[in-house]
């Protein structure tokens, strides 16, 4: 699919994962629901991208509940996604809005799947999951590893000088 | 105002991304003509900032919609199947 439809130019029956009209690109194509859980369960998906509430340095997500919090707690095709997707990223804020650190040392919400990520790009950074631990790949302009790392739950891994984050 | 300069300096000096940059610094690590799902979130705007490396790209999350309807049963909120 292409960007989202401009003012005007919407088709509601031309929607993406959060209803929101987007366009066609050529070559698009439409396809059954079950269908698309074969692609996901069989492991035809190349990268798959979610959202997160927390991920583990083991590359743990949970994704999907909250406890506690009103209206959270639709799991959707999350489990088959992260476990049958070749690459795993995960998108986020790096902390929550009280600022308590949404990469941690294990995760303490419901888990959507065990050791699946491999990368996280946060607000903050770009955060690669690796047997060793998590190593600090880019980080946001003006930031020091020291201060992302007070900001995370997890021990991160700086080898070397980290580049900022570049966007091209 | 200088005040409002220096207090941009600042905020320029260390910030943090919006959910737009976050997206758009994703989309660089999808290759091209993967197959990639995008899930519901700051994932959802990340077509928006790959349609040159166009890769193939597929939604998800329907139940959302299901969820969105048990939360607001008063509201109505239609189901429509949409992969």
């Amino acid at each position: 699919m292409g960007r989202r439809a401009k003012s005007g130019e919407e088709d509601f029956d031309q929607v993406d994962a959060m209803k929101v009209p987007v366009t066609l690109i050529p070559g698009a194509s439409f396809f059954h629901q079950a269908d698309a859980h074969l692609m996901s369960r069989g492991g035809h998906l190349d990268v798959a991208v979610l959202g997160g509430f927390q991920v583990s340095e083991k590359g743990d997500l949970s994704n999907w509940k909250i406890p506690g919090a009103k209206g959270s707690g639709g799991i959707g095709g999350a489990m088959d996604i992260a476990a049958g997707a070749k690459t795993l990223i995960v998108c986020m804020e790096h902390t929550t809005k009280d600022g308590a650190p949404k990469i941690v040392k294990s995760c303490t919400y419901p888990l959507t799947c065990l050791a699946c990520v491999d990368t996280i790009v946060t607000d903050l950074a770009v955060i690669d999951v690796k047997p060793e631990g998590l190593i600090l790949r880019e980080m946001a302009h003006g930031w020091t590893a020291e201060q992302v790392q007070e900001l995370t739950g997890a021990q991160l891994i700086a080898r070397q000088r980290i580049p900022e984050m570049s966007f091209d | 105002m200088p005040g409002d300069a220096i207090q941009q300096k600042v905020m320029l000096a260390k910030s943090r991304l919006t959910r737009e940059q976050i997206a758009q610094r994703a989309a660089l690590e999808l290759p091209d003509g993967a197959y990639v799902n995008l899930g519901w979130g700051i994932p959802n705007l990340i077509a928006d900032y790959c349609r040159k490396r166009s890769p193939f790209i597929s939604t998800a999350k329907t139940e959302f919609w299901e969820w969105a309807a048990a939360q607001n049963p008063a509201k109505k909120i239609s189901i429509r199947w949409t992969r």
